[in-house]
């Protein structure tokens, strides 16, 4: 993909292929844990998949319960993340369970990760990675071990897609804001 | 999460815990392939997981850069499935090779599947697949048996978050040509 194609037309859906190990070679910039992972037209993403602890399995779905109650209570709880969506899975590969945390977002993957252990920390939320194997046991208070273990668990993608490529979710909830906004003033001028 | 959370209200980020198995016990509809995955927070979608052919690695990234210049040249041409992200991740385990296919989209998971397969004849999708274990034969003539192939390889996530709740591709698009329609106006209001 071209570099200006990767400047972004939201109004052209657009794919992205990816070289094997997440990054084009020509343009790698450096981060502060190592080279940045690019946007693409999906915009910022990971895909971590890691092996649980054996028997740890129910804690996920419980933790699952406690997510979904804290962002009820408080839906602008993960808002620092700056995400569009985030999807958790278990998988089954012979015989053994596999955890699989795939997001997309506008901020890039080490300060989403910073984000994360920050956020995760200050809200007393613990973070179901505990049950992964390998996972730092002090990763309240030491971010880069936390990064490092999501870095090297993170399989990036070979291609991605986006209908409306390189949009933030920002601009969309300002986008959906406006046309609610337009469609109210629209039904009082009946 | 209750039923009236479930109609969706998109002005609040929403998380939803997804039992074992993907469905809600008190709530599965059947469709005509089984019992129908339920719309989330962040729609409709998958994670399909299954086994690359040894030695097509190298197949798919190629691949990939095919569908990245199919979708430049025509960019409506998945426009049928009604997609907002769609991810292709290649991982391994135990140095055997995956492939997952992961996909946020409008349609459920049947329809999506069906409408893929008009599809394969045009764009290199065909040839990703065809690159795994236990794709079908038949698959040309023989919607059904991808359906029947992606149900077999999905795995449910058991946690969805988004920040945009419920809202679809099109409303989204449409929210977004009217804020750009509208900074138009007001540039030419200057």
């Amino acid at each position: 993909m071209s570099d200006t194609s990767r400047q972004g037309d939201w109004t052209k859906p657009a794919a992205m292929a990816i070289p094997k190990g997440g990054f084009f070679e020509d343009e790698v910039e450096q981060g502060r844990y190592g080279p940045i992972f690019p946007k693409t037209p999906a915009c910022y993403g990971f895909s971590i998949i890691a092996k649980i602890i054996p028997g740890r399995e129910p804690v996920f779905y419980e933790y699952a319960k406690n997510i979904e109650k804290a962002v009820a209570g408080q839906p602008d709880v993960l808002a620092v993340l700056k995400l569009h969506y985030l999807r958790w899975n278990l998988f089954d590969i012979k015989g053994e369970t596999y955890f699989q945390y795939m997001g997309i977002f506008d901020t890039d993957f080490d300060k989403y990760v910073e984000d994360a252990v920050g956020l995760f920390a200050a809200s007393g939320l613990v973070t179901v990675f505990e049950n992964l194997e390998g996972f730092p046991k002090d990763w309240k208070t030491n971010a880069p071990a936390f990064i490092k273990f999501v870095r090297d668990h993170h399989r990036p993608s070979f291609l991605e897609y986006g209908e409306y490529p390189f949009v933030s979710a920002d601009e969309i909830k300002k986008a959906l804001q406006l046309k609610s906004a337009f469609s109210n003033m629209l039904d009082q001028m009946q | 999460m209750s039923d009236t959370s479930r109609q969706g209200d998109w002005t609040k980020p929403a998380a939803m815990a997804i039992p074992k198995g993907g469905f809600f016990k008190d709530e599965v509809k059947q469709g005509r392939y089984g019992p129908i995955f339920p719309k989330i927070p962040a729609c409709y979608g998958f994670s399909c997981i299954a086994k690359v052919i040894p030695g097509m690695e190298k197949h798919l990234y190629n691949n990939a850069k095919v569908m990245e210049k199919a979708i430049a040249d025509d960019p409506t041409t998945l426009a049928i499935l009604k997609a907002h992200y769609l991810r292709w991740v290649i991982f391994t385990i135990k140095g055997e090779n995956y492939l997952m296919y992961q996909g946020i989209f409008d349609t459920d998971f049947d329809t999506y599947c069906e409408d893929a397969s008009v599809l394969f004849g045009k764009t290199g999708i065909r040839a990703t697949f065809e690159a795994l274990e236990g794709w079908p034969a038949d698959y040309a003539t023989n919607p059904s048996s991808i359906v029947k192939f992606f149900r077999d390889h999905q795995w449910p996530s058991f946690l969805e978050y988004s920040e945009h709740p419920y809202v679809s591709c099109e409303e989204i698009k449409k929210a977004l040509q009217l804020k750009s329609a509208f900074s138009n106006m007001l540039d030419q209001m200057q």
